[in-house]
């Protein structure tokens, strides 16, 4: 069962020095992320509003599973699907 | 070599779907360092040749290789080791079209695994069945499909190809594809799937694929790539991106290692002839050359013989005696069978060519230079290009590959690029961009590339203010898109005649036509790389040539015999003299209308200059100008030194030939003919200033053993380098000119045959159907309209007068008049009635044939005819027409402007009016003058004309100037624009078929033109006319005569 988030919800996340997370900061919550199942990377619409994201789904401390994004263009992360 | 080496990659040969040149490509692996680059384009190696030469160009290991289509339709990389491994690949690729059908490929795995030695193979990307199996969680059949590959390639050729472009389950498949590839002891190795060479190319890649699937970019969705990921990427990207895989990146390097391949074919030379007994080529060819000369020659005089000894001494020393066997051989079949066939180029420039009949050029009557056709500095085969007659060509196509087999046999491909109109059409489909811009952008532009556009787009009114995004994607993709390849099509000549079997060299294809093959390369590839190739082109003069002579024949009783006219009849220079040369074989443009009352030809050499010097560039500036004020005598005959004299006399001092630049060099400079070629040549590539000089000194020196001053020589140099990329072969001139001067001479004294032919062989030349029937009615040849009862298919000559044919008549094909000829011959058609039961055409047929007039021999009008049409369509089979149900019916008659508008309708042309005969009178006030009405003018009188716009050119360095030619019911007016009244008119003279221009007049060495202020269409002018003016009685607006002028 996933959720898919009507609008993605934005979060801050830390990346390590390759650009992968580490840990998120959702709802004034801190939480580790302590595994990455997949990681993908979105680029489209450049002829009308460009969007480029790199995905990430990950697990963190709580046990959420979650998929996150970064949104190149601003560099803003953001929480897309949560996972059951 | 170490490091990583893109062994997956597509160039702009993957049609429609590459987004960099093969040149590109390899120029970015230069900048990352990469010391190899493979080159797997799908089911083909048409970009090989290019991809090969800039790569070694680039010190770039070149590694050929394919994209596969399966017979599954999944996808497999194959890569060349050796030879073999290549001859297997063009092998693969052939049969897979052949199985495939058209544009498709589909290899299946016998032939896979009959042509495995000599690959390297690599299982592919996410469409490779392997990875799809993997995908679809078969294990064990992905695994059962991969111990088969590893039979048919063995262990060390087979290898498991990982990808990862950060897709969702790029990771998993990637990890399950190795885990397999481990316990089955396979190696694994990394690629990018590259499509474009940097990753800003997606864009175009995204409207490649939108062009390839004829979608737009808002639907495509699926069809797309999911990012931006498939560009050539560094060694570093690559390394971390397979961090876990390290092996799988040194192993692209151990295979570039293995790859060891050149593209060099010059010992798979043309086929041996079959010889008669006793002889050897060159002795046979000797035979012929003086069998042949006894005909040319009469008396064969002692040059003759010196030269013909000088040549086949040369031919044989560069083993070229078979070739020249091969091309007599089929000049001889064209003799024989009646195929008007003529040899082009600098081929005339050889005294062997001319006695063995392959061209019509003496050499030595026009002091030809046979260095410029061969000379042993020389590498490579020399071409010898024929002009066949359009209609008859065929033929002779299918005489080569039966003789020589089909092995042995192909045609060459012709890449069919992306210019300005196809690119604003495709470019703009796929963006979305609505279809009305996407028309007047295309209508608007001069330019036949689309590299400017941006500079272009700028100067349109309509639209130099458009900012938005997609306008901007629109222009700058038109842009990228230029010059790339959009689909193959057949050379108009070439063929490729080879002594092994050609597809061990290059893969075929077959096309449209039945048992004919095309190569994947283009004739520049096939150059470079060493093959011998024919052309055989089709040259529609020669038809019509053909065809008048028929005619002449058929009308008059003559035979002409063109070999026997005489070449210096004064009423055929005088047409030529007075720019009459609508129709004239190479002088009929606007730019030679403007140059002919100027260069006066009086003489065959004279035609041959002509034909010459009207060419774009600066040569006009430095020689072409020079010339005409020299022949005009407006200027004194000089020449830089006597030495040059008795070479460029010919042409007044100035130098026109490329033959001239090599006597030059020998004469001047004590070059040997082979090395003053090897100058010219030189000269006209692009070289660097360091090239020049050198070439500079050795020049000068050269002089000055001659005795020639070191500033003259300076000089003298200067002259040949400034010319030498632009100037003309003389030989190639010469033999055009003689066929120029036949079809003057058809048209001097047979106008009526000359005119039909040339309106049968449509469409050519530089003017459409309705200048030409123009043209004809002023040198008094009748035109009579179609006649259901009278006309062919083709148009035909009936006392003195020109017959419509069928042919014009939109919906009215061949197999049509075929019909309607063969019914005629049960009897006439009375009625248009017993026309439609006795012949049943379609419905749009027969209007067409009302509106052009077929029927009004009946003595009804169009519209009554149309009218009827409805009625007996109507009709039920057996069921009779009676008068008496006919209701009477009162329609109005056409006036004479209707009666034109449904002649073009239904021909594109009016065998009765021209459109501005019956516009006259709407804009006869104003003092708006006929085309024949300027000539008597003094220059700097301001005037007012009008006519339909039959040609427009912009050439690319008359520096913004548009020239216009009008034609209005007298005749033609020529029009100059400078840039700013361009720029304020472009629209109206684009777009509006009929234009009103007010101008001065220029007149100059006997040529007249109007230099444009403003202009309006003529509708805007006729408009204002009406509300100025009350308006007086139009008989153009009156009933014309609805039936046929006798």
């Amino acid at each position: 069962m996933t959720k898919l988030l009507n609008k993605p919800e934005e979060i801050t996340v830390k990346t390590n020095v390759e650009g992968t997370p580490v840990s998120i900061v959702r709802k004034g919550k801190p939480e580790q992320v302590k595994g990455i199942y997949q990681r993908w990377r979105v680029a489209d619409e450049w002829w009308r509003q460009e969007m480029a994201r790199d995905y990430f789904r990950i697990r963190t401390s709580s046990g959420l599973v979650c998929d996150i994004y970064c949104d190149m263009a601003s560099n803003r992360w953001y929480l897309s699907r949560i996972h059951d | 070599m170490g490091g990583y080496v893109e062994l997956h990659c597509h160039s702009s040969f993957s049609l429609l779907d590459g987004a960099s040149s093969p040149h590109e490509l390899v120029s970015r692996a230069g900048k990352l360092g990469m010391r190899a680059l493979a080159i797997t384009d799908h089911d083909g190696l048409y970009g090989a040749v290019r991809f090969y030469k800039a790569a070694r160009e680039a010190e770039i290991k070149p590694i050929i290789g394919a994209e596969m289509t399966l017979k599954n339709g999944c996808h497999l990389t194959l890569i060349a080791q050796n030879k073999t491994g290549y001859s297997n690949l063009c092998r693969l690729i052939s049969q897979g079209h052949i199985t495939g059908g058209k544009a498709r490929a589909a290899v299946d795995w016998t032939t896979l695994a009959t042509l495995s030695s000599g690959l390297i193979c690599l299982s592919g990307c996410r469409k490779g069945e392997i990875g799809g199996l993997l995908l679809e969680e078969r294990e064990d059949k992905a695994t059962a499909l991969a111990e088969k590959y590893l039979k048919v390639f063995g262990r060390e050729n087979f290898f498991v190809e990982l990808q990862h472009h950060y897709l969702p389950d790029d990771d998993r498949l990637c990890y399950q594809l190795v885990s397999m590839a481990r316990r089955l002891g396979i190696g694994h190795v990394a690629s990018n799937n590259v499509h474009y060479a940097t990753a800003d190319k997606h864009r175009l890649q995204d409207i490649l694929v939108c062009i390839k699937n004829r979608t737009t970019l808002d639907e495509s969705g699926r069809l797309r790539r999911p990012n931006y990921e498939y560009y050539l990427k560094s060694q570093h990207e690559m390394s971390r991106l397979f961090s876990d895989y390290p092996e799988a990146i040194a192993n692209t390097s151990v295979i570039a290692e293995r790859c060891s391949l050149d593209l060099e074919f010059h010992e798979y030379r043309f086929p041996d002839f079959s010889l008669p007994q006793g002889e050897t080529s060159i002795s046979y060819l000797r035979k012929l050359c003086y069998l042949g000369a006894e005909e040319r020659y009469k008396p064969v005089t002692e040059q003759v013989k010196s030269q013909l000894e000088h040549e086949l001494g040369v031919i044989d020393r560069m083993n070229l005696a078979g070739y020249f066997l091969i091309v007599w051989d089929i000049m001889r079949y064209a003799r024989e069978n009646g195929i008007p066939a003529q040899g082009r180029g600098s081929a005339a420039d050889s005294i062997v060519a001319y006695v063995l009949g392959i061209t019509r050029v003496d050499p030595i009557r026009h002091n030809l230079l046979f260095e410029r056709f061969l000379n042993e500095g020389m590498k490579g085969t020399p071409d010898i290009d024929v002009d066949i007659s359009t209609n008859h060509r065929e033929k002779l196509i299918q005489y080569v590959y039966q003789k020589y087999g089909q092995e042995h046999t192909a045609m060459v491909a012709n890449v069919v690029t992306f210019q300005a109109r196809n690119a604003i059409r495709d470019v703009g489909k796929a963006l979305g961009i609505p279809i009305h811009i996407i028309d007047r952008l295309g209508k608007s532009v001069d330019s036949y590339s689309a590299s400017n556009l941006r500079d272009e787009a700028a100067e349109m009114d309509e639209f130099k203010s458009n900012n938005s995004l997609p306008w901007q994607h629109y222009i700058s993709l038109c842009q990228e898109i230029a010059d790339f390849p959009r689909h193959l099509s057949i050379h108009v000549g070439g063929m490729l005649v080879s002594s092994c079997p050609l597809v061990d060299i290059v893969p075929l294809e077959p096309a449209t036509a039945p048992g004919r093959v095309v190569t994947q390369w283009n004739k520049d590839d096939i150059e470079e790389v060493g093959l011998i190739k024919v052309d055989l082109l089709g040259l529609r003069m020669l038809s019509l040539i053909y065809d008048a002579v028929e005619l002449v024949e058929k009308q008059h009783s003559i035979r002409l015999d063109l070999d026997a006219i005489p070449l210096d009849d004064p009423k055929v220079y005088d047409m030529l003299c007075r720019a009459d040369t609508v129709g004239v074989f190479q002088v009929e443009s606007r730019a030679q209308m403007q140059t002919l009352p100027k260069s006066k030809p009086r003489c065959l050499d004279d035609l041959v200059v002509e034909v010459a010097i009207v060419r774009p560039g600066p040569l006009q500036g430095n020689m072409v100008h020079p010339y005409l004020r020299r022949k005009q005598g407006k200027e004194k005959v000089s020449y830089l030194h006597t030495r040059l004299e008795p070479i460029l006399k010919e042409t007044l001092g100035v130098i026109l030939f490329q033959e001239q630049v090599i006597r030059v060099a020998v004469d001047t400079a004590g070059f040997s003919p082979a090395e003053a070629d090897k100058l010219r040549r030189a000269m006209g590539k692009q070289r660097s200033r360091e090239e020049m000089e050198e070439m500079r000194q050795r020049f000068v020196s050269g002089a000055r053993n001659q005795g020639i001053d070191n500033t003259t020589a300076d000089k003298v140099f200067d002259q040949i380098a400034s010319f030498a990329s632009f100037g003309f072969c003389k030989s190639h001139a010469a033999a055009f000119a003689r066929t120029c001067y036949e079809s003057a001479y058809l048209k001097a004294y047979y106008s009526a045959e000359f005119y039909c032919a040339l309106l049968n062989n449509q469409p050519m030349g530089f003017y459409s159907p309705e200048v030409i029937i123009n043209d004809a009615k002023r040198h008094d040849v009748g035109i009579m309209p179609l006649d259901i009862n009278r006309s062919h298919y083709s148009c035909t000559v009936e006392s003195g007068r020109i017959r419509l044919g069928f042919r014009y008549v939109k919906g009215v094909g061949e197999a049509t008049s075929i019909k309607i000829i063969e019914e005629l011959q049960r009897g006439a058609f009375r009625s248009l009635e017993d026309f439609y039961l006795r012949t049943r055409p379609s419905r749009e047929a027969v209007e067409n044939l009302v509106l052009a007039g077929g029927f009004d021999g009946f003595g009804l009008s169009k519209r009554r005819l149309l009218w009827d049409l409805g009625l007996i369509m109507k009709q039920q089979p057996g069921e009779l027409l009676l008068a008496i149900d006919k209701p009477e019916v009162s329609l109005p008659q056409m006036t004479q402007i209707e009666e034109t508008a449904a002649e073009y309708r239904a021909q594109g042309l009016s065998s009765r009016y021209h459109p501005m005969q019956v516009l006259r009178q709407r804009i006869s006030r104003d003092g708006v003058l006929k085309s024949s009405e300027i000539g008597s003018l003094l220059s700097g009188t301001r005037l007012r004309t009008a006519g339909y716009v039959v040609a427009r050119q912009r050439p690319a360095t008359a520096k913004g100037m548009v020239f216009l030619t009008l034609e209005d019911e007298t005749g033609l007016t020529n029009v100059i624009i400078k840039p700013q009244v361009y720029a304020r008119y472009r629209q109206v003279i684009g777009l509006e078929p009929l234009v009103m221009v007010e101008g001065k007049l220029q007149k100059k060495d006997g040529i007249a033109n109007v230099l444009a202020e403003r202009f309006s269409s003529l509708r805007q002018e006729a408009q204002r006319q009406r509300s100025q003016y009350p308006s007086p009685p139009d008989p153009a607006g009156s009933p014309g005569t609805g039936t046929a002028e006798a």
